[in-house]
């Protein structure tokens, strides 16, 4: 009976598609006519998440060949999941959708920040299993979903003001 | 605890090559792949292990194998190991029945180091059958309750019913003085308790008070790196994470290589090792992506 490997090229194929999501959400709300102010940060995001896709597809290619023995089938994953309390979004189809149905600019920006964290927690993990030459990668990328965050913050404030 | 090279020379050293033999006084099954066998040497001698030193246990026709003990050395009339159906050796030794006798060699390795580890707070983290050398050092902090701080236990398996030792699980869980955190994986129609990996009440349901915390960690070998990460999160530092690891072994004593890891041999140096000992050695897969730059 041959042991279950843990393939890590599949946890970065989930990363991509954490991106890919970003990215749909991001050009889904520019699409429904968001605001200038709004639009300016979100190409700026999208833009990022087009190129972290990249990253992470290199990464994996690189990764290719690194297997680690499981104790069971998808033991790796269930301890990265462990990383992430909630998925934002759990397809492309879906941070579509619901980029179309936000209610107002307001809400849209705070399902960004929520989708960045999530990225961020799941990036966390990540870091945890690819080789060092790649976590300072990895550490680059967290940083530039923080600096999102702090940029869907300002925005929020903005928005929030803007209200009152 | 004493490690096979820290014998003194008075001492018949003999015993570490030729195995004795240990009669089989109780079985007990765990779950589906483990049984629980408590063992006598046939010199009726105790064995004077430490928490986390483990035997190279044989039978003639059947091969040797590395078992840890999964009893405390404070409970000294006999001894504990649990074995899990994998191969040749162990699946024999499930077909033991009392009065039967095995091999025993050691006690072998560096286990935990209790002496370090005395007036300190103490987090268990064990995954699966890691909690099999875990329960040697948390009953032994349970029979020096005093000698110890915190007693923090986090428990995962992967499933209900291959948890291991519930009625050690239970008991610890009663006691005011264990603090005791137990999950499954997968739950199933009968588990009411708590679902996810370690890591999840490792993260959201520990305090520590990382400065006077020791973490001794068994498990599978993909639960360290996101243990370390946590643990690392909350403040703690490398040296004081100890990492039980498993690896090939022949001799189980220094002599053969089979168990290298980088310049260490794990069967002498380990196989507990604090985090700090693997960070930069390439072989720790555990904790590090193999063909790694590091070396
Ligand atoms: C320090 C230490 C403590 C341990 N404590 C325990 C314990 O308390 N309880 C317990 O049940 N086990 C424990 N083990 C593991 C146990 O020693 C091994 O599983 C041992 O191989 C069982 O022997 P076997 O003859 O039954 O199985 P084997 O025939 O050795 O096969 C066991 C498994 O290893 C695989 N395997 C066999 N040969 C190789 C090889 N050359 N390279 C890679 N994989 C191979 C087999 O496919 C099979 O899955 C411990 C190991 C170490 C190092
Ligand atoms: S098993 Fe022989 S040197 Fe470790």
């Amino acid at each position: 009976m041959s042991k279950p490997l843990f393939q890590a090229a599949e946890v970065l194929d989930m990363a991509i598609d954490i991106e890919r999501q970003g990215l749909a959400f991001y050009t889904g709300c520019i699409a429904a006519r968001a605001s200038e102010a709004v639009s300016e940060v979100f190409e700026y995001a999208a833009d990022q998440e087009r190129r972290h896709i990249e990253l992470f597809a290199r990464m994996k290619q690189d990764l290719a060949e690194y297997t680690v023995p499981e104790s069971y089938p998808g033991e790796t994953l269930s301890y990265l999941r462990g990383f992430t309390k909630t998925r934002v979004f759990s397809t492309i189809d879906e941070a579509t959708c619901s980029a179309e149905a936000v209610r107002d600019e307001l809400e849209a920006v705070e399902m960004a920040i929520e989708l960045e964290q999530s990225a961020i927690a799941f990036y966390s993990g990540i870091k945890q299993i690819v080789r060092s030459s790649e976590q300072d990668v990895v550490e680059e990328i967290i940083a530039e979903e923080h600096r999102h965050i702090r940029r869907l913050l300002q925005l929020k404030d903005a928005l929030q003001y803007q209200d009152d | 605890m004493r490690a096979a090279d820290e014998l003194p020379v008075t001492e018949d050293i003999t015993r570490f090559y030729r195995p004795e033999l240990a009669r089989v006084i109780a079985k007990q099954r765990l779950s589906e792949m483990m049984v629980l066998l408590r063992l006598q040497l046939n010199s009726a001698e105790t064995l004077d292990h430490g928490p986390g030193q483990f035997l190279q246990i044989s039978l003639p026709g059947y091969g040797e194998a590395p078992i840890s003990f999964c009893s405390s050395p404070t409970r000294t009339e006999s001894f504990e190991i649990c074995v899990a159906a994998v191969g040749n050796l162990s699946q024999a030794m499930h077909h033991l029945r009392p009065g039967d006798f095995v091999g025993v060699r050691g006690p072998y390795g560096h286990g935990f180091p209790v002496n370090d580890m005395r007036g300190r707070d103490i987090l268990c983290i064990a995954g699966g059958i890691g909690l099999a050398p875990l329960r040697s050092l948390i009953n032994y902090v349970a029979d020096r309750r005093s000698e110890f701080g915190r007693m923090i236990l986090v428990y995962g398996a992967r499933k209900p019913g291959e948890r291991l030792f519930k009625d050690d699980l239970a008991v610890w869980d009663a006691r005011d003085d264990f603090e005791t955190r137990y999950t499954v994986d997968e739950a199933d129609a009968d588990w009411t308790g708590r679902t996810g990996v370690v890591t999840i009440p490792l993260r959201d349901e520990v305090e520590i008070d990382p400065g006077r915390t020791t973490a001794a960690v068994v498990g599978p070998p993909v639960m360290y790196r996101f243990v370390a990460a946590e643990l690392l999160e909350k403040g703690m530092v490398a040296e004081d994470i100890l990492f039980s690891l498993e690896r090939r072994f022949k001799c189980g004593m220094g002599k053969c290589g089979h168990c290298q890891l980088n310049d260490l041999y794990v069967c002498q140096d380990g196989p507990v090792f604090r985090y700090s000992q693997l960070l930069g050695r390439s072989e720790a897969i555990e904790v590090w992506a193999p063909e790694d730059e590091r070396k």
